[in-house]
C-alpha cells in the first residue's frame, strides 16, 4: 500500500491520531510520519505504532515484487512512480493496472469516487472493434519490444484491417 | 482561407458584448476525451498521434457539420496565433504538423483539437460570464461526437483522462477575471482561500512560454532614459492557454488578470461544476465592484495613476507585453470608474488578444523580433486611445 499522504512511497507505518475523541488511522511512509511529528503541536497526540509495524527509523520495508512504484503499465510502459508523481496517466489501461494507487490519488483530488456526470453513447459493434484494436496495439508494442519484427508486421496488418472496419462502420452510422 | 483572415474576427472570449459585467472578461468549458484503443498523447509515437488526429478529423467532419478545418499554418508564428486565441492549448504548436488538427465554428466559439494532453479537446468559449451557454454548446458537440467515437470511459470513474484531476467528467469550466481593485487592495489571498474550500482555483495569469522565457530585454537604456522599456523575448510576449484557461504562475498576475476554474471533476455532475464556477465568478465580480468603489474614494491618486498610464500609452515607442497588460488593466479600471474616456472595456479585452506577438506579426506586419513587435504594440496602443 502507498503512503496516504504523499501517494508515492510505500506505507511503512500505521499512524493514529485522536480527533474529537475518535481514533483516525493513516498508512504513512517514514518521511511523511517524520513531517507529521515535526509539525505536531502540544494538542496533537501521536498514536503509538501498532505492534509488528516497522518504526519510522527502521529500514524501509521492501515492497512486494511487482507491487512497488517501479511497476510499469504493460500497455504504455509508464512507471507507477511517474504516474503518481505527475498525477497523469499514460493510457486508459493505467487506471486498471494501477487501480488502487491511482484511486488513492483520485480520492485526494476529487469530491467523490463515483462518476455522476454524462456518459458516452456507445455502439456495441464499434465498441468491440475498439476493444480489439486496443488489444492489438498493446500486443504490437510488446512484440516490438521483443524485436520480433515478423510478428509485428502481422499484427500491423490486423490493425489496418480493424481500422478499415471501424471506418466503414462510421460511414454506416452517417 | 489564410490564417490572417481568421484573425480579423476577435476571439469570442475577447469580444465582450456586455460591458456591465466588466470583471469577467470571458469564460470557457473545456472537455477532455480519449480513445480507449490508444495510449495518451504524451506516450504516443508520431504514427499514433497521426492516427488519432485522423480519427478526430473524420469524426468532426461526420458529426459536426457547422465546424470547418482551421486554415493550415504555414509557419511557427501562424501556429502560435491559434494558441494566442486560446483555440488550442499551449501544447498544440509543439506537435508534429501531421498530428495537429483543429476544427472551428464560424464564430470561433467552439474548437475541437487533437493530441494536446488528451486525444480530443473540445472547447466552447464565450465573452463575459456565460458559462451555462458555453457548457450547453460544448455538451451538444460532445454528444454528437460520442456517437461516432469510442471514448475511454469507466463505469465507476467516468471519462479517463491523462490528467488525474480531470478524471470523471473531463470538464474544466473556467473564467478569465480582471480584478485590478481587489489586487490593489491586496484582497485576493482571502478570496482564493475561500474558493479553494469549494474546490475552485483562483490563480494569476502568467504571460509567455516558460521553457523559452528568458529575462527581459532592456531597450534604450543609458543616462537619458527615465525608465527603459522592458521587452520580453518573443515567445514570452503572449498569454497562452491550458485546459484550465490561461497559463498561470505563482508570480503576480500580469495586468491583474486571474484564472478561475474548478479543480475537481469526479463525483460531481457537469452542471454543478458549471454553476459553481459561474457563481464564484459573479461573487468575485461583486467584490471587485465594491473594491473599485473604495479605491475611487482616493480619487486624486487614482486619477494620477490612470493619467500616467494614458500618457505612457500615448507616448511610448516600445512596449513590452507585460507592460502593455499593465497599461490595459489601468485604462480598463479608469474606464470602469468613468475617469477616462476611450474604448469600452470589451474593446480593451480584444486589445489583450491582439497585442500578443503572433497577432502583431500577422495583423500589423511586425517583423519577428522582440523589438519590432514591441514597436508594433506601442503603435497599437496609440491608435487604441484615439478610437
Amino acid at each position: 500500500m502507498l503512503c496516504q499522504k504523499c501517494h508515492r512511497n510505500p506505507a511503512t507505518v500505521k499512524y493514529a491520531e485522536v480527533v474529537d475523541g475518535t481514533v483516525v488511522h493513516q498508512d504513512l511512509c517514514a518521511e511523511c510520519l517524520e513531517t507529521y511529528q515535526r509539525d505536531a503541536s502540544s494538542a496533537f497526540s501521536l498514536g503509538e505504532a501498532k505492534p509488528g509495524i516497522r518504526p519510522p527509523g527502521g529500514a524501509p520495508r521492501q515492497a512486494p515484487e511487482g507491487r512497488g512504484p517501479a511497476r510499469t503499465c504493460p500497455s504504455c510502459g509508464d512507471a507507477l512512480a511517474r504516474v503518481l508523481d505527475a498525477a497523469t496517466a499514460g493510457c486508459p489501461a493505467c487506471y486498471r493496472h494501477f487501480g488502487a494507487e491511482i484511486e488513492s490519488v483520485l480520492e485526494g483530488l476529487h469530491r467523490g469516487m463515483r462518476h455522476r456526470g454524462k456518459t458516452p453513447r456507445v455502439d456495441d459493434g464499434r465498441a468491440r472493434l475498439h476493444a480489439q484494436l486496443q488489444h492489438k496495439r498493446t500486443l504490437l508494442r510488446s512484440v516490438l519490444g521483443l524485436e520480433d519484427y515478423e510478428q509485428a508486421a502481422l499484427i500491423r496488418d490486423e490493425i489496418k484491417g480493424l481500422e478499415a472496419a471501424l471506418r466503414n462502420s462510421g460511414r454506416e452510422l452517417d | 482561407m489564410p490564417v490572417t483572415t481568421l484573425l480579423k474576427t476577435p476571439p469570442p472570449w475577447a469580444d465582450s458584448g456586455d460591458d456591465a459585467d466588466w470583471a469577467v472578461v470571458g469564460c470557457h468549458c473545456t472537455l477532455a476525451r480519449n480513445f480507449s484503443d490508444f495510449v495518451f498523447p504524451a506516450r504516443c509515437n508520431e504514427g499514433e498521434l497521426c492516427a488519432v488526429a485522423s480519427r478526430v478529423r473524420t469524426a468532426v467532419e461526420g458529426a459536426l457539420a457547422g465546424l470547418t478545418a482551421a486554415p493550415p499554418a504555414s509557419d511557427a508564428v501562424e501556429t502560435a496565433a491559434f494558441a494566442e486565441r486560446w483555440l488550442v492549448t499551449d501544447a498544440w504548436p509543439a506537435l508534429p504538423e501531421r498530428a495537429r488538427t483543429l476544427h472551428l465554428s464560424p464564430a470561433q466559439d467552439l474548437a475541437v483539437s487533437a493530441n494536446t494532453g488528451d486525444h480530443l479537446l473540445l472547447r466552447a468559449a464565450l465573452p463575459g460570464n456565460r458559462l451555462e451557454d458555453a457548457w450547453a454548446r460544448a455538451s451538444q458537440a460532445d454528444d454528437a461526437l460520442s456517437a461516432l467515437l469510442n471514448y475511454a470511459c469507466d463505469d465507476r470513474l467516468g471519462f479517463l483522462t491523462a490528467r488525474l484531476d480531470m478524471t470523471g467528467t473531463g470538464l474544466r469550466a473556467g473564467a478569465l477575471l480582471h480584478l485590478p481593485a481587489l489586487a490593489a487592495r491586496d484582497a485576493l489571498g482571502g478570496l482564493a482561500r475561500d474558493l479553494a474550500a469549494h474546490r475552485l482555483a483562483l490563480l494569476p495569469a502568467a504571460p509567455g512560454n516558460p521553457p523559452e522565457h528568458g529575462g527581459a530585454l532592456r531597450a534604450g537604456g543609458g543616462h537619458l532614459c527615465l525608465t527603459a522599456a522592458e521587452i520580453e523575448p518573443l515567445p514570452a510576449q503572449c498569454l497562452l492557454s491550458t485546459e484550465d484557461g490561461a497559463r498561470t504562475a505563482a508570480a503576480p498576475a500580469a495586468g491583474d488578470l486571474y484564472v478561475l476554474h474548478n479543480t475537481d471533476a469526479l463525483g460531481v455532475p457537469e452542471e454543478e461544476l458549471v454553476l459553481r464556477v459561474g457563481h464564484a465568478a459573479r461573487q468575485a465580480a461583486g467584490l471587485e465592484e465594491q473594491a473599485r468603489n473604495v479605491l475611487a474614494r482616493d480619487r486624486e491618486r487614482l486619477e494620477d495613476r490612470i493619467a500616467r498610464a494614458v500618457a505612457l500609452a500615448r507616448g511610448a515607442r516600445l512596449l513590452g507585453f507585460r507592460e502593455g497588460l499593465v497599461l490595459l488593466s489601468t485604462l480598463r479600471l479608469g474606464r470602469a470608474l468613468d475617469l477616462v474616456s476611450g474604448p469600452a472595456p470589451g474593446r480593451m479585452a480584444r486589445a489583450l488578444a491582439e497585442t500578443q506577438a503572433a497577432h502583431l506579426c500577422l495583423m500589423r506586419g511586425a517583423e519577428r523580433t522582440a523589438l519590432s513587435v514591441a514597436a508594433a504594440r506601442a503603435r497599437y496602443f496609440q491608435e487604441l486611445l484615439t478610437e
